[in-house]
C-alpha cells in the first residue's frame, strides 16, 4: 500500500507546484455561486423545500465535488496518445491503480483549497452557515468519501482510451448524468416522481445529492442510505475496474511503435 | 546456455479500419466497417547473451518500438515466443518490470512540475529498493551522469539533453539485468548524443547489463554496441557485429568543411562533391579508398578549414547498400 499512497503524495506534490490550474477553479467556484445565488434569490426555492440560503449552500457542496474531481480520463487519454505508458506499463505495480491513486492526491489537494473557496464564497453570500451546522462538519468526511468513489468511475472511463483513443464523449455523458441525476445544481425532490426514481437507481445520485441533502438536514437515516450506496457502487467500480484494465492491457496499441 | 532474450518467430499484425471517402463511403463504413491487417514485424527470430549490447537498427516503421515493446510485456505479440531473462514477457509482466529498465526517447516518466530527484525517490518504492542500498546507488550513478546541479530543478526548466541524462539513470536505478531503449538520443544534439552513448556503454560494461538498443542514427549502433540486427518492413536483413557490417556497408562518410578560403578543390579516389558553396563545401567519401584522415589532410594543404563535421551515412542509405548486396 506504501508505494501505491506514493503516487498520491507525488501527485499532491505535483498538484501545488502547478497552481494555475487550482487558482482557476478557486476563481470558478467564486462565480457559479454568485450566479446561482441571484438566481435562487430572483426565481425563490422554497418549491423545492429548502430555505434559499440552503440553497446555496446545497451548490457549494455539491460544487465543491465537482470541481475537485481530477479528470484522470484525460490523463490517460494524454498518457496513450504520447505513448508514455509504455513506460508505466513496464513497471511492477499495475498502470490503473498508479492512475487512481494519483488522482487520489490532486483530489484531496483540491478539497482541502476549495472547501475555503467554496464554504467561505457560500458563508458570504448567504451571510451564515447551513441551518444544520453541524450537516457541514460531518459532510466533510461524507462528501470526501463520495468524491473518491467519483474518481473511482473517472478511472474507469479513462480505460476505455485503450480502446477508443479518446475517451471524452464517454465523459461527456458521465458529466451529463451527475448534472441531472445526480442532482448537481437542483436537488432530486423538484423532479417527477418517476424521474427520481430512476436517478436513485443510478450511482450519479449516491454521488452527490445523498451525501448532501442528507447532511444539510442532519438526518441519519438518509445518510446511512447514502454511505451503504456509496460503498455497494465502491465495489461494484472497483470490480469493473480491475476487469476493464485486464482486457484493456492486452487490446491495447501504444502509439509510436 | 541461458540467454538474456531469446526471441523466436516473432509476428505482430495489427488491424487497421480501412478509411472511407465521402458522406456515403463513412455511412457504410459505419454499418459495415473494412478492416486492413498490417504486419509491423514479421517472424523474427533471434538471441541474445547476458552482457551483449545489440543495436536493433531500421528506418522509421521498420518495427523496432514493436519489437521492444513486445520483449518489454506492452504489446502481446501475434504468434511467436519470446523469452527475457527466462519470464515470457506478456504473462509476467510484473515479475520482469523488477528487472529490467526502459528509456523511450522523447517520452518522460519525469514529473514535470518536480525536481528529477523526486522521481527518483518515488521509484525506489515502486521498485521496492532498500533506502541504504537505494541512496548508495543513485549516488554512483547520479555521479557517473554528472546531475548533481540538477537534481532540484523543476524538470521543465532542463535542457532535452539534461533531461534525458536523468531519464537514463531513473530507468537504471534499480538495477536491471537488461534495458531496453528506444531511441535514445532522438532529438539530441551532437554533445548530449555523446555523453549519452559513452554512459550506457560505460554502465553496461561495469555491471554487465544487457543493453538493447533501437535506432534509426547508425552513431549510436557504432559508439554503444557490439552486434547489430538491422530490419526493415519487420524483417531481419541483418545480424552481426558492427565490424562487419561497417566493413561490408557502411563504407561511405559525409564530410562538410567550412573554409576561410572561398574555394576550394582536389582529387582523390573515392571523394565525391556534393555540394560547393562559397566558405562551405560537403564531400562524400569511400573510406575504403581515401581514409577519413588523408581526406582532411589533402583539404588543408588547399584552404585553411574553420570548422569540419564527419558524420555516418544515413540509415537509409545503409539499408539501400544492404540490398543492393544481397541483389547483387
Amino acid at each position: 500500500m506504501g508505494k501505491y499512497l506514493s503516487f498520491s503524495i507525488i501527485a499532491i506534490k505535483h498538484g501545488y507546484k502547478n497552481k494555475g490550474e487550482t487558482i482557476a477553479r478557486f476563481a470558478f467556484y467564486g462565480i457559479i455561486l454568485l450566479v446561482f445565488s441571484s438566481l435562487w434569490n430572483a426565481v425563490g426555492s422554497e418549491k423545492i423545500g429548502l430555505k434559499p440560503r440552503d440553497m446555496i449552500w446545497y451548490l457549494a457542496m455539491t460544487e465543491w465535488i465537482v470541481l475537485s474531481y481530477p479528470l484522470i480520463h484525460t490523463a490517460i487519454q494524454e498518457d496513450i496518445r504520447t505513448g508514455n505508458v509504455a513506460y508505466l506499463l513496464t513497471r511492477p505495480i499495475p498502470y490503473i491503480w498508479v492512475k487512481f491513486f494519483e488522482g487520489m492526491g490532486t483530489l484531496l489537494l483540491r478539497m482541502l483549497i476549495l472547501a475555503f473557496a467554496g464554504f467561505g464564497f457560500a458563508y458570504f453570500i448567504t451571510g451564515g452557515l447551513p441551518t444544520n451546522p453541524l450537516g457541514l462538519l460531518l459532510y466533510f468526511p461524507v462528501g470526501i468519501f463520495a468524491s473518491m468513489v467519483v474518481t473511482l468511475y473517472q478511472s474507469i472511463i479513462g480505460l476505455f482510451s485503450f480502446w477508443l483513443q479518446d475517451a471524452t464523449p464517454i465523459y461527456w455523458i458521465f458529466s451529463k448524468c451527475n448534472f441531472i441525476l445526480g442532482g448537481m445544481m437542483l436537488p432530486l425532490d423538484i423532479y417527477p416522481e418517476w424521474l427520481q426514481k430512476i436517478a436513485m437507481l443510478t450511482p450519479f445520485s449516491s454521488f452527490l445529492y445523498l451525501p448532501v441533502k442528507a447532511c444539510l438536514e442532519l438526518d441519519a437515516s438518509l445518510l446511512l442510505e447514502a454511505l451503504i450506496k456509496l460503498t455497494v457502487w465502491a465495489v461494484i467500480g472497483l470490480i469493473a475496474m480491475q476487469l476493464i484494465y485486464l482486457r484493456g492491457v492486452k487490446k491495447l496499441n501504444v502509439n509510436g511503435g | 546456455m541461458s540467454y538474456a532474450v531469446a526471441v523466436s518467430n516473432m509476428t505482430k499484425d495489427f488491424v487497421l479500419k480501412e478509411p472511407a471517402k465521402g458522406f456515403v463511403g463513412n455511412l457504410k463504413s459505419l454499418i459495415s466497417p473494412k478492416f486492413n491487417t498490417f504486419r509491423a514485424v514479421d517472424n523474427i527470430s533471434f538471441k541474445i547473451e547476458r552482457g551483449e549490447r545489440l543495436a536493433f537498427i531500421g528506418p522509421n516503421g521498420a518495427g523496432k518500438s514493436t519489437s521492444i515493446k513486445m520483449m518489454s510485456g506492452i504489446l502481446h505479440p501475434t504468434s511467436g515466443d519470446i523469452s527475457v531473462l527466462g519470464l515470457t514477457p506478456g504473462k509476467d509482466r510484473t515479475q520482469l518490470g523488477y528487472k529490467i529498465g526502459t528509456v523511450f526517447g522523447q517520452r518522460s516518466q519525469l514529473w514535470y512540475h518536480l525536481p528529477a530527484g523526486d522521481t527518483f525517490d518515488l521509484l525506489a518504492r515502486v521498485y521496492d529498493l532498500n533506502p541504504k542500498a537505494y541512496r548508495e546507488k543513485k549516488n554512483e550513478l547520479v555521479k557517473l551522469f554528472e546531475i548533481k546541479h540538477l537534481l532540484d530543478q523543476p524538470v521543465r526548466k532542463l535542457s532535452l539533453g539534461q533531461r534525458m541524462r536523468c531519464e537514463v539513470v531513473a530507468s537504471l536505478l534499480h538495477g536491471p539485468e537488461i534495458v531496453f531503449l528506444d531511441e535514445p538520443t532522438i532529438g539530441l544534439d551532437v554533445t548530449a548524443k555523446s555523453i549519452i552513448r559513452d554512459l550506457i556503454k560505460e554502465r553496461s560494461q561495469r555491471f554487465g547489463t544487457t543493453v538493447f538498443l533501437t535506432s534509426h542514427d547508425t552513431g549510436d549502433m557504432e559508439r554503444v554496441c557490439d552486434r547489430v540486427i538491422v530490419i526493415n518492413h519487420g524483417r531481419v536483413l541483418f545480424d552481426d557485429t558492427i565490424e562487419k557490417l561497417r566493413a561490408r556497408y557502411i563504407k561511405k562518410k559525409r564530410v562538410t568543411l567550412m573554409t576561410a578560403e572561398e574555394d576550394l578543390h582536389f582529387e582523390a579516389r573515392g571523394v565525391n562533391w556534393l555540394e560547393k558553396k562559397p566558405h562551405k563545401f560537403i564531400l562524400d567519401v569511400e573510406v575504403d579508398k581515401t581514409p577519413i584522415d588523408e581526406v582532411i589532410a589533402t583539404a588543408l594543404k588547399h584552404a585553411r578549414i574553420r570548422d569540419l563535421t564527419v558524420e555516418d551515412p544515413q540509415m537509409e542509405d545503409v539499408i539501400k547498400f544492404i540490398y543492393r548486396a544481397d541483389k547483387e
